[in-house]
């Protein structure tokens, strides 16, 4: 085997931690007094409107209104970089909780009829006491209290109710198929049936808010799907090594096997994954901002500058400035996941 | 089990943007005409009733059924009373006091946030019962919903009626649909056109240096996003004059009596810029892709017996490796057909194409909840379709395939 090239892997990881820094140091680098003396949504109407970059003290240049770049550049960065983190972060515990839950549907795939009878006395405090609210039963504070407490713990009474109803009535069966995999299959069949920036576009544009919650929120529930897909196959395949088997017939727990046996070898795939998802999230943050410049709040981000040079197509430094660092971005974070993969490679030729 | 996936994936979309029409209506474009005309356009619209069949909330628990009747200022004082007292007996009591009572300008009332205010006003006494707010329930809102309605509509063929313009959906989609279709048809065809003979050059060429050149400027086209792409291009070529970068066709074009063929010719020059933006980074994905599929293929026995027969390798490449290893790249298409109405946003938009993405952007800003849903549904309906011609595709021209599953 040849030695690979480590100078790409360098150059993207110094790329990378640049932008880290950029990003958390924000605060300290745009304001008064500080290494860009402006701030991002400063306006300077009178005696800086178009600057050419490093003509002035405004480095990168000016917006038409005045608007210093370098400064938007850098809290762009913190912007960018705290969706991206934080969409792909939730999306992979989402990913690794469904897929883990899908790919153990084989193992916990009846749920014994003996849970029928609880499942009834869990769930009539719950009808009573919703039958009761809703026809106003009036009572004193502290009753009222322990009912609330009862019915909430109830209402999961009245769900495993339901699916031993269902599954009873489609099965006719004594045992009842309880199968979180069809399930979570359909669910990613029904995201799945149209693209998820044209779910995010029409999201996000009715909502009309640059809220960086809302967006990692709406980001990271649209895009588990692809994460939960690798996982669940993962671990499949994972389970058909012998050492599986081996630990099955040692009589350790299936459970207890995908969590501290087989999540161990999966870490290449999950950081692959994570920077994926990293990648797919500044992008469609980028291209949101981009499309709804102006009306997703005053938060000037990379897509935003860029967004403004469709007007302007004259100002070359608007689109240059901040897709040269979107680009660099992206293409050090590619190079970061080439190297996970091609490790992840070599180790899969060992496993057996 | 296609039919079921086809079934569900139109289902959930409709009701995803329903969810959204709630939030989203506090912000419409009613917004400056009086309460009145409000209400009557809410009534026609369809949007005064509940959204789906039954609702999930803690507050629905304390929720009267009929609330939606309410005119709009009161219906907003009645929930918000509810939820600060936990029930909705003496929010309703409140209104009733408030529209019986002969206080010149009553209306104010239901301005006021805190129900103990009102309730000081008239000397009520109120009993809290705030525990309900916190106790999920599962309401039944019956047939007369919004998301019923769409669906019965769907039934006969009608698509609702656009807010924005007030003409049927199904003429504003009607010029829109098409060239979104043959530009996504079109483009993928052109890009694999484009993708092949890139992907040949370096399988038979691999270690040159024009290849490896190539092979670092597609690594860089597919990190460029799309948006940029399209400034770059009509920077690069449009904004100097060489290409025309907005609209299908000359205006005054449009005006001489064209021919059908004339019209096409005349059609060229405006999507060139366009399908650059569509196929660039498919073709740099697709030409990585097939170069794999082509080296995946040497390992096969045959490779070694032709080459033992003494063909070269081109001979080889062509008549042999190419059509067994293009087998896989048609489902990678199908499937990622559906991307293409989601480039189509960013590309028909910048380009002012008069297309799907460039009607769903506007009906966005608009809040035009139907054309929205239909665009939703076009898409949803194409993709599912192309996932099945994916199926299809690759059974039908693999006959290992079919026995596999039989």
């Amino acid at each position: 085997m040849s030695k690979r090239n480590k100078l790409p892997l360098i150059l993207s990881i110094t790329t990378l931690g640049f932008f880290v820094l950029m990003g958390l140091f924000s605060g300290l680098l745009t304001g008064r007094g500080h290494l860009i003396p402006y701030t991002p949504t400063e306006i300077h109407l009178n005696d800086a409107v178009r600057l050419k970059p490093f003509i002035s003290d405004h480095y990168l240049g000016t917006t038409i209104l005045g608007r210093d770049i370098a400064a938007g550049i850098v809290t762009g960065a913190n912007y960018s970089l705290t969706i991206g983190f934080f969409s792909a972060l939730i999306t992979l515990i989402i990913g690794i909780v469904l897929g883990i839950m899908s790919s153990l549907s084989w193992r916990v795939n009846y749920i014994n009829r003996r849970l029928f009878w609880p499942a009834v006395v869990l769930s009539i405090p719950y009808a009573v006491v919703s039958t009761g609210l809703n026809t106003g039963v009036y009572a004193d504070n502290l009753l009222d209290f322990t009912l609330a407490i009862l019915s909430a713990t109830c209402i999961f009474g009245i769900l495993i109710f339901l699916f031993l109803m269902l599954g009873s009535v489609i099965g006719g069966k004594k045992t009842i198929p309880f199968k979180f995999n069809t399930s979570i299959s359909l669910l990613i069949i029904l995201l799945d049936s149209a693209p998820k920036l044209l779910l995010l576009v029409i999201f996000i544009g009715l909502l009309a808010s640059g809220n960086i919650i809302t967006l990692i929120i709406t980001i990271s529930l649209l895009s588990w799907i692809g994460v939960t897909r690798m996982i669940r196959v993962e671990i499949e395949r994972q389970l058909k090594f012998s050492y599986a088997d081996a630990a099955v017939s040692y009589g350790i727990s299936v459970p207890r096997l995908i969590v501290k046996h087989i999540l161990p070898h999966l870490y290449p795939t999950l950081i692959i994954n994570f920077i994926y998802t990293f990648i797919g999230a500044i992008v469609s943050e980028s291209t949101l901002s981009f499309l709804f410049a102006g009306q997703m709040g005053d938060n000037v981000t990379w897509g935003s500058i860029i967004g403004l040079s469709k007007d302007y197509p004259d100002d070359w430094w608007l689109l240059v400035v901040p897709s040269t660092c979107l680009v660099l971005l992206i293409l050090s974070l590619f190079t970061v996941a080439k190297h996970f993969s091609d490790k992840a490679q070599i180790q899969n030729q060992y496993i057996k | 089990m296609l039919a079921f996936i086809v079934i569900y994936g139109m289902n959930d979309d409709p009701f995803a943007n329903m969810v959204d029409e709630l939030g989203g209506s506090g912000s419409s474009n009613y917004n400056n005409s009086s309460t009145q005309i409000k209400e009557n356009l809410y009534r026609i619209a369809g949007l005064d009733k509940p959204v789906f069949y039954f609702t999930f909330s803690r507050l629905s628990a304390a929720k009267p059924r009929d609330l939606a009747k309410l005119p709009a200022n009161e219906r907003k004082a009645v929930e918000n009373w509810t939820y600060r007292l936990g029930n909705y007996r003496d929010a309703l009591a409140l209104k009733q006091l408030i529209l019986k009572s002969d206080i010149p300008d009553r209306q104010i009332l239901f301005e006021v946030i805190e129900p103990e205010l009102v309730a000081q006003n008239f000397n009520y006494k109120l009993s809290y019962f705030r525990y309900q707010n916190f106790i999920p329930n599962l309401y039944w809102n019956g047939l007369d919903n919004q998301y019923h309605s769409w669906l019965i509509n769907l039934k006969q063929g009608k698509l609702g009626t656009s807010f924005a313009s007030g003409l049927p959906v199904s003429t504003v989609l009607q010029g829109n649909v098409w060239l979104t279709l043959i530009m996504g048809i079109g483009g993928t065809i052109l890009s694999v056109l484009i993708a092949i003979p890139i992907a040949i050059f370096f399988f038979l060429h691999g270690n040159s240096i024009v290849a490896k050149i190539i092979d670092t400027l597609l690594q860089i086209l597919v990190v460029i996003p799309s948006f940029t792409m399209v400034i770059l291009l009509i920077m690069l070529f449009a904004v100097p004059g060489y290409l025309p970068s907005s609209g299908l066709l000359d205006p005054l074009a449009d005006s001489i009596n064209y021919s059908m063929f004339d019209r096409v010719v005349a059609t060229l020059p405006f999507l060139i810029l366009p399908s650059i933006a569509y196929t660039y980074d498919s073709i740099a994905v697709l030409s990585r892709f097939i170069n794999t599929l082509l080296h995946s293929q040497r390992e096969q026995k045959y490779y070694v017996v032709g080459l033992s027969k003494g063909l070269s390798i081109k001979e080889l490449t062509y008549t042999h490796l190419l059509s067994n290893a293009l087998l896989p790249l048609f489902a990678v298409l199908a499937r990622n057909f559906p991307l293409a109405f989601s480039g189509s946003i960013v590309i028909e938009t910048m380009f002012n194409l008069p297309g799907m993405g460039r009607l769903l952007l506007t009906s966005i800003s608009f809040n035009d909840y139907p054309v929205i849903m239909a665009c939703v549904l076009i898409t949803a309906f194409f993709s599912c379709f192309s996932y099945w011609l994916a199926n299809d595709i690759s059974e039908y021209a693999d006959p290992r395939l079919r026995s596999q599953k039989a």
